[in-house]
């Protein structure tokens, strides 16, 4: 029987590899090391260039934000002129010119036709945060005719209310239930009649 | 496998030794890195910023010339606007304000006017984009008499002289005893200044608060409501 024995103490041990395990952790602690050195340094490189980058924009932005803030105000109060001139003029787009239109309806008014009253009144509807608002108008044209045809001269009138000339501005003319009748007033003929025409205009925006 | 107790020893070095540098390692990325990132990131963002507010200051001062002309226009057009047709009190009494521009006007049509009866102040149906509120619609009542044409020429003349003022109701009665003279009663819609919100006009004559009206040479022949 072949003993072996071994007499080496385990410090003396020694490994066959060619980087001992001593070796490899020192030269890892010297990597770890010197990355973290190089890894700060880079940092503060980066840190002190981006301070430099924002002071000199800070410089930069100071000079030029008085002058800035004084275009941003002008330019508010301009859309605040703009805005308050666009409430006049809302006003204007949202109206029937009723000068030129009492023209309009004499002229549209027959011979044969009396008109002995003439009512317009303006309707406003629509005002929500969403809606614009918009106004219209009744305008009721009140008067006498006579003879055989008193029929044919309200209907004529009704006829030319809505040729081109009105039709644009006029969304609907009627006569309403009992609006055409004999004529109620003292000594008035047999075939005088009294009339009511209802016309309704187009609604307009207010914008 | 059995380890020696020299194995033993080395081992819970190693463990001890890889532990603590894990820590060192830990507390200075901790302590010393991470502070350095956060203050490069805080600089960059605020560079960032900043670069984005003066990049945005050059485009709009590109744009300042024509901003300026734009602005320009737009308080002349509202300097004009409102001294010429927004109606303006007198001795604090829009009505009379009103009437005083009125009656000259019905006298040149040839109309007998009764005096003005004021029906209060409406708002102007708001829109979105507008802004504070500035202008209101101040209604009155105006009792005419006259011919046919009088009246359209009394209402023609008053749209052709303000442009934002509104007949809003009209109402024209026949009279059998003179079939050439009607009675009228008209109702007229003025802009008008928001209470304490008068409009801020910085030159231009009948400026802010003016208590005349804002051009007396029209409203002398009385053709300028």
């Amino acid at each position: 029987m072949i003993y072996h024995i071994n007499l080496l103490l385990d410090e003396e041990r020694r490994t066959a590899s060619p980087l001992p395990l001593n070796a490899l952790l020192r030269i890892g602690v010297v990597l770890v090391c010197g990355s973290l050195v190089v890894a700060t340094l880079l940092l503060v490189f980066a840190r002190r260039q981006a301070e430099n980058r924002a002071a000199l924009a800070r410089a930069e932005w100071q000079d030029l934000k008085p002058q800035h803030e004084k275009l941003l105000r002008l330019r508010t109060s301009m859309v605040e002129v703009r805005g308050a001139l666009r409430q006049l003029q809302a006003c204007s787009h949202a109206r029937v010119v009723w000068g030129e239109e009492l023209d309009n309806v004499q002229a549209a008014i027959p011979l044969d036709v009396q008109l002995t009253e003439l009512r317009a009144s303006q309707v406003v509807s629509g005002a929500t945060s969403t809606v614009t608002a918009v106004r219209g108008y009744d305008m009721h044209l009140i008067g006498k005719t006579g003879g055989e045809d008193a029929d044919v001269h309200v209907r004529r009138l009704i006829d030319r209310l809505s040729t081109p000339a009105f039709s644009n501005r006029l969304e609907s003319v009627t006569v309403p239930g009992g609006g055409f009748r004999p004529d109620p007033s003292r000594g008035a003929l047999r075939t005088d009649r009294v009339f009511d025409v209802s016309c309704r205009y187009r609604s307009r925006k207010f914008e | 496998m059995k380890l020696s107790g020299h194995d033993k020893k080395r081992l819970r070095w190693g463990v001890g030794i890889l532990l603590g540098g894990a820590g060192l390692l830990y507390a200075y990325v901790h302590l010393v890195l991470t502070p350095l990132v956060v203050a490069r990131d805080a600089n960059r963002n605020e560079d960032d910023t900043l670069r984005a507010e003066i990049e945005q200051s050059r485009v709009d001062f590109c744009d300042a010339t024509t901003l300026r002309q734009e602005a320009a226009t737009v308080q002349e057009a509202y300097t004009t606007d409102t001294n010429l047709f927004v109606l303006r009190p007198v001795l604090g009494s829009l009505l009379m304000g009103a009437q005083r521009l009125l009656e000259p006007v019905a006298q040149d049509c040839g109309l007998q006017m009764d005096p003005c009866v004021e029906k209060g102040r409406f708002e102007i149906p708001p829109r979105r984009g507008d802004g504070e509120k500035r202008f209101e619609r101040y209604a009155m009542d105006v009792t005419l008499q006259g011919s046919y044409r009088a009246l359209a020429d009394f209402i023609r003349t008053l749209e052709r002289t303000n442009a934002f003022l509104c007949v809003s109701d009209i109402d024209i009665q026949g009279r059998p005893e003179n079939p050439l003279r009607h009675k009228a009663t008209i109702r007229i819609e003025w802009p008008v200044a928001v209470e304490n919100r008068l409009p801020t006009v910085p030159s231009g004559k009948g400026g802010n608060g003016s208590t005349v009206p804002a051009d007396p040479a029209l409203a002398k022949k009385g053709t300028a409501p």
